[in-house]
């Protein structure tokens, strides 16, 4: 089989690999783990790069929340992204990786900190050329500053 | 090399030629006797439309034909890459004289094209797609940092304030202006906690190096600079408890040179923005984990102190015209060890350095690092 990604019905993931579900409604994050050494990487793929072996990977449902390891608000944007820009790196939780996520729904940068809890939002980016739904993931503080 | 800047009425082929030509009237060598070139670029086919044969093309008013002419692309770390090639082709017995060189055209009337440039050297498919900024990277790993080691702004502001004091004594920096920490400090915010004055500008520029056997060096009459070692290394999916890229590689380039980071007395690294020079000194055994800070405070990596890095005035001052910042940076080596940089002159000359450039980032860290150590 030649891609990792894993397709149903009517959508197609941002990242190839990300996401794994049934329908748009209940999509989750998707890694592969290595039954050997037990690291886990996001997004799928089919070996391990610390084993080199031909053992096959598992694939494994990421948790939908992580731990705020670093982050930053940019004032400028890469081209086709609006300012201001917020990226960050989460540990996900359950012994996840470490990954990259845009940041979203955040009031302001000081209601982000390292450390605080995120979670995971799926986002509709409209269609492509075969009319299925473009899904991305992003993160959210779990909890907004009062 | 030429002097970094913005030179939007210069060509590939300019930026080229001066470096080239420079480099071989230097030397004292025959231009007949370069046997072999490697060219590192790393964004001329998006900004210029050049692409596939870029070094023939680049080399072709330089006048160098018919020898093997390699094009040779890492993003930032082209240059060294091209620098590493060079060195592996004389040290196997393959070539007696290298040319290595490294030309950007990097600015260009479109910010917004330049930038769109800079975000190619991040997996299209992943991070890229999702639009991962280059700014935003190492405000994050200095942001880190500063929660894991309560480094302060100020000693941000510092690592600014030196590459640009180097400027000022470098001929050859695109910023040759003096700022305070003030300055820096209030300077616009890009990503927190990484200002403008801070930052490494868009330019063009290029350099050029000739290695070459004992020899061939002989020929030039100035204090012979050997290269002891020259490594690379990649990105290796790097868990939290494992050392970083730029560490990793360090420790095989000083294991195979035969030294210790504290015999270190010159480096030039990459400062892709200011702060990150912290992080590397840590990173290249400079210092211990968290002791960065005092080391800036403490004055010891200025050009007058125990350590001097990035006398060249660093990517922050010097500019950063991607693929030839690699050469520059062994150039700046190379001229303190002679006694020829000038006002930024390390008194007495160092006869140990390091060089350290890396470039794009993959799976959460730098993709690319090499690191050089030179002796004299």
């Amino acid at each position: 089989m030649e891609s990792c990604t894993v397709r149903s019905g009517d959508w197609v993931p941002e990242v190839p690999g990300s996401l794994e579900g049934r329908n748009v409604d209940e999509l989750h994050l998707s890694g592969s783990r290595c039954s050997r050494c037990g690291r886990v990487y996001f997004p799928l793929r089919k070996n391990c790069p610390n084993c080199l072996d031909n053992r096959p990977m598992e694939q494994s449902r990421l948790s939908d929340r992580g731990v705020l390891r670093t982050f930053v608000v940019a004032s400028i944007a890469p081209p086709g992204y609006p300012a201001p820009h917020a990226q960050g790196y989460i540990h996900l939780c359950d012994g996840g990786p470490l990954i990259f996520s845009l940041l979203t729904d955040y009031e302001g940068e000081s209601s982000l900190r390292i450390g605080c809890e995120m979670v995971l939002k799926i986002i509709n980016l409209g269609r492509d050329p075969a009319a299925r739904a473009i899904v991305g993931y992003r993160f959210r503080p779990l909890q907004m500053e009062k | 090399m030429t002097r970094f800047g913005k030179h939007l009425d210069k060509s590939l082929k300019d930026l080229t030629y001066e470096p080239a030509w420079h480099a071989i009237h230097e030397s004292n060598v025959d231009p007949h006797d370069i046997d072999i070139a490697f060219v590192g670029n790393a964004y001329a086919g998006l900004i210029t439309g050049q692409e596939s044969i870029r070094g023939q093309v680049m080399l072709r008013e330089v006048g160098l034909t018919r020898i093997p002419i390699i094009n040779v692309e890492n993003a930032c770390a082209s240059g060294s890459t091209a620098f590493y090639l060079a060195h592996k082709a004389v040290a196997s017995g393959q070539s007696e004289l290298a040319l290595a060189l490294g030309v950007e055209k990097l600015f260009c009337d479109e910010t917004g094209k330049s930038l769109q440039a800079l975000a190619t050297s991040s997996d299209q498919e992943i991070e890229g797609r999702m639009g991962i900024l280059f700014a935003g990277i190492y405000a994050m790993r200095v942001k880190a940092h500063m929660q894991q080691y309560g480094l302060t702004r100020k000693q941000l502001a510092r690592v600014a304030v030196k590459n640009h004091d180097h400027g000022a004594l470098n001929p050859h920096a695109q910023y040759q202006k003096r700022v305070t920490v003030e300055e820096v400090l209030n300077s616009r915010m890009i990503a927190d906690p990484i200002t403008l004055q801070m930052t490494c500008p868009l330019g063009d520029g290029g350099a050029a190096l000739l290695i070459g056997t004992k020899e061939m060096a002989l020929r030039m009459g100035k204090r012979l600079v050997k290269i002891l070692t020259s490594v690379l290394g990649s990105y290796g999916f790097t868990q939290e408890n494992e050392p970083s890229i730029a560490e990793r590689v360090s420790l095989k380039a000083y294991r195979e040179a035969g030294i210790n980071p504290q015999e270190v007395q010159v480096a030039e690294i990459h400062d892709a923005v200011a702060p990150v020079e912290l992080l590397l000194y840590e990173q290249l055994g400079f210092c211990g984990k968290g002791e960065s800070g005092r080391l800036i405070d403490d004055g010891v990596t200025w050009f007058d102190g125990r350590l001097p890095v990035n006398t060249s005035g660093g990517l922050t001052a010097k500019g950063h015209p991607a693929g030839a910042t690699g050469i520059s940076q062994v150039a700046e080596v190379v001229w303190q060890m002679r006694g020829e940089a000038g006002q930024r002159q390390i008194k007495p000359a160092p006869n140990i350095g390091l060089v350290e450039n890396g470039g794009g980032n993959v799976a959460g860290e730098t993709a690319v690092v090499a690191i050089h150590i030179l002796a004299a």
